[in-house]
């Protein structure tokens, strides 16, 4: 404002000399002069909050805000997807969570947070004294947010010096309501909570070419991105050379019909299958990096481009290899992580499925598949971002028109047996919430499911039914013999999944026993029961899923339970359920749970007792 | 109280305006040129995402300069044909339209940060001001036929 009065005062001063005879001269140069005062009237903004990693244009990476004028339509498709959003500076609408005063109990005491149209402040038990067993409470400000589709996390300033620390709950966005971060991941009650930090876990994912820089002397960071969020470099690498050719409009013009220009830059789509299906499993899979040291300071930025071979920068995990050769492991088990024949279990990371699938591993040239062929980051909808010939079956009729019939699918046009993902890419893996579809794409098999506990397809609509029905099944409508020694079972396998399975196990199967594919196949009849025993369950994503499920099937109202609520509040909320639901008839979907239409309760609980234990940590 | 200008002064007025109003449409059409050319080019400075505002403000200095070019052009045509027309007041005002607006657009896209424009934006609103006033006055002085 004040750089602007002289001038505004010099143009005054000239109308009052020019016009000075006129009616209205001084008073125009008065107000000309003045206007620049309106400048007082100017809402300052709040800065941004300290903490903010360094976020610039490195190397040869420029940041998406240089792509926009020659790639308006993808810039603005990727502006609307959740890529783009992953990590934002927390402040103004960033900041899902709602306008006012929030509290939270969470390990360690309560958090009181208080929103404002710009920021987020939080009261908070002090993670770092926690760690040392002592309860401090500090007062901090969220620097970063994580997440803008399913739930969003909060990053803080932490204890060494560019540190950022996760804040010790989460908003989820569809629940709207505050989760303690313990809570919102499928891990035992009893494990204690984790500093989790920003620059040395989420950063490389969630932002573009991610550098921890941690200084191992100081014990600090100085850690630096090209762009918060997944913008366009993390997938067409660094766009400096691809930039600087074009700038040229000749070099434009020449290069518009030409498809073998030289472009600087890489299209997932004219990659190889492998090569773009890596791109995406830089994120989408679990993985480790090869020189831990490297990694600590340049992240995968000095050792993975895309179009490049993951296999240079990191080892995508396998069951039993969770170590790398320099002695680093995960912190999780192959048991919470896999199945036992090798299948990833944990959603969101495709490429370890996928690249256990025939039709990627044996695949060659166009008759491999990769995730382009069903995913595209440029087309309408945000969520799952799938390619409209994905979701009807399409793709895989491309290669295997045959079956891509009713006489092979042996279901009804229309039906969720007819889709070639409901057979083929069953929900078997889990994150938020929710069971997620593997990207291993086989075919349901007994013999997997008695040697592994992993589902077979049928079953997860079918879910009244037993392994021996499912056997009786395959070999009967396609072929499919079983070697498996099954034995007569007198319980559902997915019943059995949900009451004596782990922790992966029982919420996988709380989601599925009362899916729209499952109410489809099965009806609604006999769930309840079974769900409401998992109301009690040690770990509170199992209860989340089931007290949804039965919420969504009409046996429960939605405020009458609470999966956050004390242990005793939450066992007489299923007892109750199962009391109510065994003095009524239903229909008998399993004989000994039901006989004559009654609950057999003790042999519920028998099945419970045999529940398998093992801690198990999806921490997605 | 307003004072009736003499024959010459009127005529100098016209020519002033004309002078200054075509040699101001030259410089913002060149400005105009400049901003194409720095579309053809582009140059990250005018066209990332990040320089949004400053693209805008620089746009609207080439398009509000252009305009209130022709408006002087249009003035001194006008003075020239109704020369009672003439007032000094309707002269300075359409004058300082013509320096505020399009300098406080450009000058502010210039220091522009984030989504806000730099601080001599502010000459715009006195410059927005003078040029309602100039143009009420020339419309008051046509219709009292002076």
């Amino acid at each position: 404002m004040w750089l602007a009065l002289p001038f505004a005062l010099l143009a005054a001063w000239a109308v009052a000399r020019h016009a000075r005879d006129e009616r209205g001269g001084y008073a125009l140069a008065i107000a000309i002069g003045a206007a620049p005062l309106l400048g007082l009237l100017i809402p300052l903004d709040e800065p941004p909050p300290s903490g903010v990693p360094e976020t610039t244009g490195r190397g040869l990476f420029i940041g998406s805000g240089a792509c926009k004028s020659c790639h308006p339509a993808e810039h603005a498709s990727w502006d609307a997807s959740f890529h783009q959003s992953m990590t934002q500076v927390a402040r103004g609408d960033a900041i899902a969570l709602p306008l006012g005063h929030h509290e939270l109990d969470v390990a360690g005491g309560r958090v009181s947070i208080e929103r404002t149209k710009e920021k987020l402040v939080i009261r908070m038990p002090d993670p770092e004294a926690l760690a040392s067993g002592e309860v401090r409470t500090i007062e901090t400000e969220a620097v970063l947010t994580t997440g803008s589709h399913h739930y969003q996390a909060y990053w803080v300033k932490g204890a060494r010096e560019g540190e950022l620390r996760a804040a010790p709950f989460v908003w989820h966005i569809e629940l709207q309501r505050l989760i303690p971060r313990h809570d919102v991941f499928l891990q035992p009650a009893d494990t204690p909570d984790k500093l989790v930090r920003w620059n040395s876990n989420c950063l490389v994912c969630h932002a573009t070419a991610a550098e921890p820089r941690h200084d191992r002397d100081r014990d600090a960071f100085d850690t630096r991105t090209v762009e918060l969020g997944i913008a366009c470099e993390a997938c067409h690498g660094p766009g400096g050379p691809h930039a600087d050719r074009f700038r040229d409009p000749f070099a434009r013009y020449a290069a518009r019909d030409d498809q073998h220009a030289k472009t600087d830059i890489v299209n997932p789509e004219k990659l190889s299958k492998a090569r773009s299906t890596e791109l995406c499993g830089q994120c989408h899979s679990y993985a480790m990096p090869r020189d831990e040291e490297l990694w600590w300071s340049r992240g995968f930025t000095s050792t993975f481009t895309p179009g490049a071979s993951l296999d240079e920068s990191r080892f995508v995990i396998e069951r039993g290899t969770l170590e790398t050769p320099s002695g680093v492991s995960l912190e999780a088990e192959s048991d919470s992580l896999f199945w036992a024949d090798g299948t990833i279990r944990v959603g969101g990371r495709e490429l370890n499925g996928l690249s256990l699938a025939a039709c990627f591993a044996r695949g060659e040239g166009e008759r491999k598949i990769g995730c382009v062929d069903c995913h595209e980051l440029h087309g309408g909808a945000p969520d799952d971002q799938l390619k409209p010939e994905a979701k009807t079956g399409e793709v895989c009729g491309s290669c295997h028109a045959e079956q891509a019939t009713t006489k092979h699918t042996r279901h009804a046009e229309g039906s969720v047996g007819n889709d070639c993902y409901g057979c083929h890419m069953p929900r078997i893996s889990y994150a938020l919430y929710r069971a997620q579809r593997s990207h291993r794409i086989d075919s349901p098999s007994v013999d997997v499911a008695f040697g592994t506990g992993r589902p077979p397809a049928c079953n997860l609509c079918h879910v009244d039914r037993t392994l021996a029905w499912t056997a009786r099944e395959l070999e009967r409508g396609w072929g499919r013999t079983t070697t498996a020694p099954l034995e007569p079972e007198d319980l559902a396998f997915v019943v059995k999944m949900a009451l004596s399975g782990d922790a992966a196990s029982r919420v996988i199967a709380a989601s599925e026993l009362v899916s729209p594919e499952a109410r489809a196949a099965a009806g609604l009849d006999f769930q309840a029961p079974i769900l409401a025993q998992l109301l009690a369950d040690p770990y509170a994503a199992v209860r989340q899923v089931a007290g949804r499920g039965l919420v969504a099937s009409g046996a429960l109202s939605p405020g009458d339970y609470d999966f956050l609520a004390e242990p005793r509040t939450r066992a007489a909320v299923r007892d109750a359920l199962v009391l109510r639901w065994g003095d009524a008839r239903h229909r008998s979907a399993s004989e000994v749970l039901h006989p004559n239409g009654q609950l057999d309760y003790a042999r519920l609980q028998q099945e419970v007792a045999r529940r398998d234990d093992r801690p198990i940590l999806i921490a997605e | 109280m307003t004072t009736e200008p003499r024959d010459d002064e009127q005529d100098g007025l016209a020519r002033r305006h004309l002078v200054i109003g075509f040699a101001a449409l030259a410089l913002f059409v060149l400005l105009g040129a400049l901003l194409e050319a720095l579309h053809a080019f582009k140059v990250d400075a005018y066209l990332n995402v990040a320089h949004e505002t400053r693209r805008l403000m620089l746009r609207l200095a080439h398009a509000h300069g252009t305009l209130i070019a022709l408006v002087n052009v249009a003035y001194g045509l006008t003075a020239r044909a109704y020369p009672r027309a003439g007032s000094k007041l309707a002269s300075s005002a359409l004058l300082a339209a013509l320096a505020l607006v399009p300098v406080g657009f450009g000058l502010g896209g210039v220091g522009a940060s984030g989504g806000d424009p730099g601080a001599l934006v502010l000459l715009v609103p006195g410059g927005a001001l003078a040029l309602v006033v100039g143009l009420l006055a020339i419309a008051r002085d046509l219709a009292r036929g002076r």
